[in-house]
């Protein structure tokens, strides 16, 4: 039965976007590519686990359901279920929206195809699936600022890409197979294991979006359409990790050196994107600076693993959780920024509004009684055992939870809906609201329930008065901080700002690729391979091939002369003459 | 046969395949071109027959002198078609020559 | 004759007859000229499905001809070359259909169709060739096939490029026969029996083995399109578009590619390549190739001399997996026969669409064709997927075995040229698909024609659709038995290695 699930879960979508690609637009089908990733969730929820082998896919390939997979598939399958709801409604008069349905259709096969997945070919390949489907839902409303957006993405794409398949081969060739069952032992084992880790974390991390990789995201996340940026920052990024998760060696062996690494990314990105998530004006920009911080401080729980192994249970839980904390607040966040955009001219509705979107807010920081709260428990928790450094770390955390409540009021500032919105869609359609009051509640009802059902270890996940503590002070700081701060900012912003773009360092990495490929490069400047390359300005390597050839025609006029033509055929009167006597 | 007489017949073949070559390349009108190519041919058969006679048992072998006279009824059989072609092709364009010729 | 031998030699009749037909029709009778051509094709494509279902049961396909004492004219069945045959076969079919359909209203039909015949016979006797010398007969056969197709339009360019093609490959015909002949002066008939040249051959022949390696590459070289013996190639990209794909897919640059694998894995031998030090110059050259391809191609602003650079670093691939010592590379390099084959002729079907449709062929000119042509452009889309590497597509499976031969034999050098190639592909065809679908048409297109119910006529629309789906499938399904990848797997494994 869970087989047969999985299967319809694969298939169908991939059917259903051939349709939408074929057929004429019409409702039904409309319906059905909301519902589509209903399979997903069902299979998540109520699949027993297995393990499946198809011997007739890719290189042998091994699909199925352990815990870690299904909890990415149920996380995975909810945000799609409700993306496709919301992408309903929000998307209904969309001239484009055919042409949508099919990339999100695509793009959501291959998600779930990575959390099913438990071999690195398979991972792969739905990996590969879903990244470059994903290009079609960034650059959506072919503005200028997308199609940029999309550029960067799909360079980025491919580099990463390629980076998996070398470390995939390595894997394949020096482990001896790809099957994710006793990978960690095999590759603690094996020669090049270093190489392997390293373009293992580059290539994941290029999707994490780990600085100084993560430049794609900001522009991206923007660009796409609202369901398409809450999936792509709460479940399509995930992946990384998830894939980091399944190939790296954890709970084996020491990596001291990878894992300090690690640590400095880690922090690093938490606390530049906070930074620079501050200054932005898009509330999408702010949010996907959230991400990125976010998965900084993913990145560093999870080089606690790598650096004492005997950490990696609970840093495995601490993941986990964090992560369905993460999707859920976020993609609630990303549908509120749709819903802002729609017209509520009563001032109670827009108090409504405000006050629900606090609640996934502010669980971003690890408010008591959100899943946040769970998750940075754990994650302290797990930081407590790595001894030398643990003091370093309870400050990180500190500073890492004032530094996210500071973007999230900074959010909540811009995302703040007007009487006269920008984007109206007249009122705000019950598909959109729907799915995102499901969200926001579920951020705090899924603590609620993890509770009850006492998944975690109550050490670090009840709600003691010390734990709720030490969790709220830094956010009540932070507020107050932020109001302190409200009037000196409002003059300065008036009297001039610092204005960090989105992309922040795309911008300077853009310029100077294109500084370098101009001096290969007839001079309009721009990258030839659109196909305007004007020719009457020859490159280099036109004025090589050209040298060359007029060499080449230059000695034929050389042997049509006729002395040189006579002393040619001596020549070879002699060379024959030597081969007849030998 | 002695070395100098082998000498002689072999020389004489790579002599006459080197004016029959630089008659190919040279030569513009395209009878004067097959009759080169003939040329080259003999030469080559002068060749063939001395080598022949350096066989290690001291009669001639037989094998090259056969090939030649393989050789003799391609290049009879070939010369046959080329002299069609250019003959066709006067009647076509009126020329001897071939257009690339024609230009310089 | 016993019924095994009519079988291959029906094989190669099967083309070469209603060849010579052909020439001998009334222009005007096309009809009778197609169903020729589609009897011929569907012939051999069946026959080579006989061969194969004999030879899994067990059966010897041999055919042997003593043409002089000591020269033997031998075809023989023997895994590797059937696998060549039936990619050869398969392709001709569906490159006949879309020739008639492309050349509907040309000029000179009988001319093209006589010499399309005769060059696909070539192409299966070189393949089904059993010994160095048959091999020969049939590749010099081939180039003299292709010149006239190369300069079927007539014009000044093409006549050119004729010329040019006649130059490079019977200079490099020459230093083949040259080289084969002096192989075999030193060590007798050389047949593809599966036991090539032993590792301890002669010691003081190394110098003279090494010379005529090195000349017999050069020779494969020319019509493998190996850097700097391709100059040819993209100047051939003036002759028709079925040409074109035929050329660059089945017949002409495989023949080379296919003459390298023969070469090193029959000829030489994996062992006497090692101890002789050959293989380094082999993975050099072949890299050189990958790397300048890609490269020249970036700066390619008609479609097809871009698609042409494509083929020169592609094929390359083929010869770095035969360089690259081990198992696992060969198998790469064997599959990627098939793969690219499939994938490149996709790409040419699609651009000879764009062509003869829209009078599309500059790059600058696609925009919006994916919304005018959906179909041929979706082909156009998968090809140029797999070319770069993508998964699920058969080009990954090739990139993953030629990626893992090169860890396996410890070339770490060659995984950066493959990443290089990759990234470089990804930065040419990439926009080609952007361009596509993601931008909007034109007012007007160059030189539009109506040619059908669908967006062009059938028999131009059906070949780039199943060509396209049999590359997703041979990537998708590469697991199956009897897929291209587990008839690589099953030549390398069970003939060469031990």
């Amino acid at each position: 039965m869970s087989e047969l699930l999985l299967a319809i879960m694969l298939v169908v979508p991939l059917v259903l976007a051939a349709a939408q690609g074929l057929v004429p637009r019409t409702g039904w089908l409309d319906h059905l590519t909301a519902w589509a990733a209903l399979p997903g969730l069902l299979l998540a929820l109520w699949g027993n686990d297995f393990s499946h082998e198809v011997p007739w896919l890719l290189l042998g390939s091994h699909l199925g359901l352990d815990l870690t997979g299904r909890i990415f598939l149920g996380l995975t399958a909810g945000l799609w279920l409700a993306a496709g709801v919301y992408a309903k409604a929000y998307l209904a008069d969309d001239p484009r929206g055919c042409q949508f349905q099919v990339f999100f259709l695509v793009t959501m096969t291959g998600n779930l195809g990575v959390t099913v997945a438990q071999d690195g070919v398979s991972f792969l390949t739905f990996f590969t699936v879903m990244s470059l489907a994903a290009y079609g839902l960034i650059v959506h409303d072919r503005l200028a600022a997308s199609l940029r957006a999309g550029k960067v993405y799909i360079v980025m794409t491919v580099t990463g890409e390629t980076l998996l398949l070398v470390a995939m081969v390595l894997l394949a060739v020096q482990t001896g197979s790809v099957q994710f069952e006793g990978l960690a032992q095999r590759l603690t084992a094996s020669a090049g294991r270093d190489w392997i880790i390293g373009l293992l974390l580059a290539g994941f991390g290029i999707k994490l979006g780990i600085m100084p990789l993560h430049v794609w995201l900001p522009l991206a996340h923007p660009a796409a359409p609202t369901p398409a940026s809450a999936v792509l920052s709460g479940v399509m990024i995930k992946t990384g990790l998830l894939g980091l998760l399944r190939t790296l060696p954890l709970g084996t062996e020491s990596f001291t050196q990878w894992g300090k690494l690690c640590l400095a990314a880690g922090i690093a990105t938490c606390f530049f994107a906070a930074f620079i998530g501050t200054l932005q004006r898009n509330p999408k920009a702010v949010l996907a600076y959230s991400s990125i911080s976010q998965m900084g401080l993913i990145l560093l729980i999870l080089a606690l693993a790598l650096i004492a192994p005997a950490a990696w249970p609970m840093v495995g839980t601490a993941l986990l959780v964090w992560v369905v904390h993460h999707g859920l607040a976020k993609s609630a966040l990303f549908f509120g920024v749709g819903i802002a955009g729609a017209s509520m001219r009563a001032a109670p509705l827009r108090g409504l509004f405000m006050t629900t979107m606090t609640l996934p807010a502010l669980a971003l920081t690890g408010l008591p009684l959100t899943l946040g709260f769970t998750a940075k428990g754990g994650a302290k928790y797990a930081s407590a055992m790595l001894e030398p450094s643990s003091g370093m770390l309870a400050w990180v955390f500190l500073l890492s939870t004032a530094s996210t409540t500071l973007l999230v009021l900074r959010f909540l500032w811009t995302v703040w809906p007007t009487s006269s919105p920008i984007h109206s869609h007249n009122r705000p359609a019950t598909g959109m609201l729907v799915p995102w009051a499901i969200l926001c509640m579920s951020v705090s009802g899924s603590f609620f329930f993890v509770q009850f059902r006492q998944w975690t270890d109550p050490a670090w996940s009840s709600l003691t008065a010390s734990a709720v503590w030490t969790s709220s002070w830094p956010i009540v700081a932070a507020i107050a901080f932020a109001a302190l701060m409200i009037r000196p900012l409002k003059r300065w912003q008036t009297g001039g700002r610092i204005c960090i773009p989105e992309g922040d360092i795309c911008g300077p990495i853009v310029l100077l690729a294109n500084w370098i490929l101009r001096s290969c490069n007839p001079p309009d400047g721009k990258f030839p391979v659109a196909g305007k390359v004007a020719l009457a300005h020859p490159t280099w390597v036109h004025h090589f091939s050209g040298i060359i050839l007029r060499k080449f025609d230059e000695l034929a006029a050389l042997v049509e002369n006729d002395t040189i033509a006579a002393l040619i055929f001596a020549l070879l009167a002699v060379v024959l003459l030597l081969i007849s006597l030998g | 046969m002695d070395t100098r007489t082998f000498f002689l017949y072999a020389v004489a073949g790579v002599v006459l395949f080197g004016i029959g070559f630089h008659g190919i390349l040279f030569c513009r009108n395209l009878v004067r071109k097959v009759l080169a190519l003939n040329l080259m041919g003999a030469g080559i058969f002068l060749v063939f027959v001395a080598l022949s006679t350096r066989a290690p048992s001291g009669t001639p072998d037989p094998v090259p002198q056969a090939m030649v006279l393989t050789g003799i009824v391609v290049a009879v059989s070939a010369t046959a078609l080329m002299l069609a072609l250019i003959r066709r092709l006067y009647r076509e364009t009126g020329f001897t020559e071939l257009p690339c010729d024609l230009e310089d | 004759m016993t019924p095994q031998q009519w079988l291959l030699l029906g094989v190669v009749a099967s083309s070469l007859i209603p060849g010579c037909f052909i020439f001998l029709l009334g222009e005007r009778r096309a009809t009778l000229r197609s169903l020729l051509n589609m009897g011929g094709a569907a012939l051999k494509v069946g026959l080579v499905l006989a061969v194969l279902w004999g030879v899994s049961r067990g059966q010897a396909f041999e055919i042997r001809y003593g043409l002089v004492e000591g020269i033997d004219f031998v075809l023989r069945a023997d895994s590797l070359s059937l696998l060549f045959v039936t990619l050869s076969a398969g392709l001709w079919f569906l490159t006949t259909m879309y020739a008639i359909g492309y050349l509907e209203d040309s000029p000179n039909r009988n001319r093209f169709f006589g010499f399309f015949s005769l060059c696909v016979t070539a192409s299966t006797g070189l393949a089904l060739a059993g010994n160095l010398l048959t091999f020969l007969i049939f590749y010099e056969m081939l180039t003299l096939t292709t010149y006239p197709l190369v300069v079927h339009r007539g014009t000044e360019d093409s006549l050119r490029s004729g010329r040019w093609y006649l130059l490079f490959s019977l200079s490099g015909g020459g230093v083949l026969l040259l080289a084969i002949v002096w192989l075999q002066s030193l060590v007798g008939p050389i047949e593809f029996d599966g036991q090539p040249l032993a590792a301890s051959f002669q010691g003081q022949a190394d110098g003279q083995l090494r010379l005529i390696f090195v000349m017999m590459l050069a020779g494969f070289g020319v019509k493998a399109a190996l850097v700097p013996l391709h100059i040819w190639l993209p100047m051939a990209m003036v002759a028709p578009a079925p040409v074109s794909a035929l050329l660059h897919a089945v017949a002409v640059v495989k023949a080379g590619a296919f003459g390298i694998t023969r070469l090193v894995l029959d000829v030489y031998g994996t062992d006497l390549c090692d101890r002789l030090n050959l293989l380094p110059l082999l993975t050099f050259c072949a890299a050189v190739t990958i790397i300048y391809g890609s490269f020249r191609a970036l700066f390619q602003d008609d479609l097809k001399r871009r698609l042409a650079f494509s083929t020169v670093s592609q094929v390359s691939y083929i010869a770095l997996g035969i360089g690259v010592s081990g198992p696992l590379g060969a198998i790469g390099g064997i599959i990627h026969l098939v793969h690219q084959g499939m994938m490149k002729i996709t790409l040419f079907f699609a651009a000879g669409n764009l062509a003869e449709t829209l009078g599309v062929k500059k790059v600058a000119q696609m925009d919006g064709t994916g919304w005018r042509m959906p179909g041929t452009m979706a082909a156009f889309t998968i090809a140029a997927l797999g070319m770069i590497g993508m998964p699920p597509t058969a080009g990954f499976i090739s990139k993953w075995y030629l990626a893992g031969g090169a860890v396996e034999a410890g070339n770490w050098w060659v995984i950066g040229v493959l990443v290089a190639s990759s990234v470089l592909n990804a930065a040419y065809f990439l926009p080609l698909i952007y361009a596509a679908w993601f931008r909007p048409p034109p007012e007007q297109w160059p030189a539009e024609r109506e040619r059908g119910r669908f967006e062009t006529s059938f028999l131009l629309l059906f070949p780039p659709l199943v060509t396209a789906a049999l590359t997703l499938l041979t990537g998708l399904l590469a697991g199956l038995p009897f897929s291209p990848l587990d008839w690589a797997e099953f030549i390398v494994r069970q003939e060469y290695l031990p």
